[in-house]
């Protein structure tokens, strides 16, 4: 028996009120287990609205399966636990004055015991290149270590499907190659939207072109978004 | 405006700094019994009458209580202030009020016994709660909620509310530094004037983007919250009973088991 897409979209629809035009317009995808790919478009192309509705944060219409399950009120919770998520900004995602403790949250979580989540935390803030910031309060950190501080929060609990928005914001170019690095050498399936195509080449192996609030293009050309905008030779 | 961005910025820096910076012998005690006696000592604070025996009930507890958090000087100093400004406008008018109507003399002296019992047990109540904050790092107070009967949901927003106050705090710094920097000549007044109309509703834009934050990482869901909680000792239980004690003799002040 072969194991269910890590995550599948069908004909899913977001309208910000009944009877708007839609943010996403039956938008339908489906990810393998451990396959990457790079949501590339525009601002305002719907890339974070479909991160967020994956999670059922924003409502939507049509089916969203994660590992085989389907996103509904009763699975919400179920659904989350699988996903690692990263948000736009690094302020609304940490939750804990402290990069440690917050690290550390999906590991409470799940019921793991206070030392050995503070120990893994601590290894997972090191691997991003800020186990410094550990003993800092997160208003002491740079918006660049901020950000690692969420990586380490998203990626600690090592959950089988990753949704980025924007994961290499604000981080410097030395901070991109090993944070690329380390994506590559993951298990999880990713979903990752992101304005960066040199990042996007470096870690996924397949781009998803969203337009209009519809995936226009699905290859595995990562110029070729950089080709449809005039930024590269045809 | 830079007067703002300086002041919102280092209320924010104090805010993140009082949690955990208390070196006293509370700190031995589990998370949960520092929660409760805390709450014990500001009851004995609020229940204590303020005259005679129930002002030296006051002062004992609540100098006590900074005394075994072990609040450091400098801290203490800065929350007497910033309690005695934000209390001074509710006091002042409550003296007022209470003097009104009353014969000029007769009217001072309610208004200053109104103003002066206001201030006693604002002050007192800040310090108590600051020195409480000051004995429980953010670990602390998660697993200390985790280990009481209080709700999930609860005791999320009440850490959302501890964490997210310096994050507004900061963000409020970041709006002011903005004006700061752009506004000059006529143009500051108009930036001025569109001033609440920007702060509000990014603060509102920001709490709203942390409420799906801590539902898409699962703050507060019922599960294995208790995660790291330490149970109670000894030594909880001997602090709670002289507390509770205490607690007892500021009600039998109050309510005159010696009359």
């Amino acid at each position: 028996m072969t194991a269910p897409p890590a995550l599948e979209l069908e004909k899913v629809v977001v309208r910000w009120q009944p009877g708007s035009p839609a943010v996403l317009d039956g938008v339908s995808l489906s990810l393998a287990a451990g396959e990457r790919a790079a949501l590339i478009g525009l601002n305002g192309s719907g890339k974070t609205t479909l991160l967020l509705a994956t999670v059922g944060v924003v409502p939507s219409e049509g089916t969203i399966r994660v590992a085989g399950t389907v996103l509904a009120p009763r699975t919400a919770a179920q659904v989350r636990r699988r996903v690692g998520f990263l948000f736009n900004l690094p302020e609304d995602q940490l939750l804990f004055p402290d990069a440690l403790e917050d690290t550390a949250l999906a590991l409470w979580r799940r019921g793991e015991g206070r030392e050995a989540a503070l120990s893994r935390a601590a290894a997972m803030l090191a691997a991003l290149g800020v186990g410094e910031a550990a003993g800092k309060p997160l208003a002491e950190l740079s918006h660049g270590q901020k950000q690692r501080v969420a990586l380490a929060g998203v990626l600690v609990a090592e959950p089988p499907l990753l949704l980025l928005d924007e994961p290499s914001a604000g981080l410097d170019p030395p901070g991109k190659l090993e944070l690329a690095r380390l994506l590559v050498s993951l298990d999880a399936a990713l979903l990752m939207a992101t304005h960066d195509l040199e990042f996007a080449a470096r870690v996924c192996t397949r781009v998803l072109l969203l337009e209009g609030g519809a995936i226009a293009w699905d290859g595995r050309d990562v110029r070729e978004p950089a080709r449809r905008w005039g930024l590269a030779p045809g | 405006m830079r007067v703002l961005h300086r002041g919102a910025g280092r209320l924010a820096a104090a805010w993140v700094g009082l949690w955990g910076c208390g070196r006293g012998p509370v700190r031995r005690l589990s998370p949960q019994a520092r929660i409760v006696a805390g709450g014990m000592v500001l009851a004995a604070c609020l229940l204590a009458p303020t005259s005679g025996s129930g002002v030296a009930l006051l002062a004992v507890a609540a100098g006590g209580w900074i005394a075994v958090c072990g609040l450091p000087w400098r801290v203490l100093r800065a929350i007497v202030v910033v309690g005695a400004a934000a209390l001074l406008p509710v006091v002042l008018l409550a003296g007022v009020a209470a003097g009104g109507g009353v014969a000029r003399w007769a009217g001072a002296v309610s208004s200053l016994a109104v103003t002066g019992e206001l201030l006693l047990r604002g002050l007192a109540a800040t310090v108590v709660a600051a020195s409480t904050a000051a004995v429980l790092r953010m670990t602390d107070l998660r697993a200390g909620l985790a280990a009481l009967p209080v709700p999930g949901v609860v005791a999320a927003i009440t850490l959302q509310i501890v964490h997210q106050t310096g994050a507004l705090l900061e963000e409020t710094g970041r709006v002011a530094a903005a004006v700061t920097v752009r506004a000059s000549g006529r143009g500051r007044m108009r930036l001025l004037v569109s001033l609440p109309g920007v702060w509000l509703p990014r603060l509102l834009a920001r709490a709203e983007r942390v409420a799906d934050a801590m539902e898409v990482r699962g703050v507060g869901e019922p599960g294995p919250a208790q995660a790291g909680v330490r149970p109670a000792a000894l030594a909880d239980g001997a602090a709670l009973l002289v507390l509770a004690a205490l607690v007892a003799l500021a009600g039998a002040l109050r309510w005159g088991w010696d009359r």
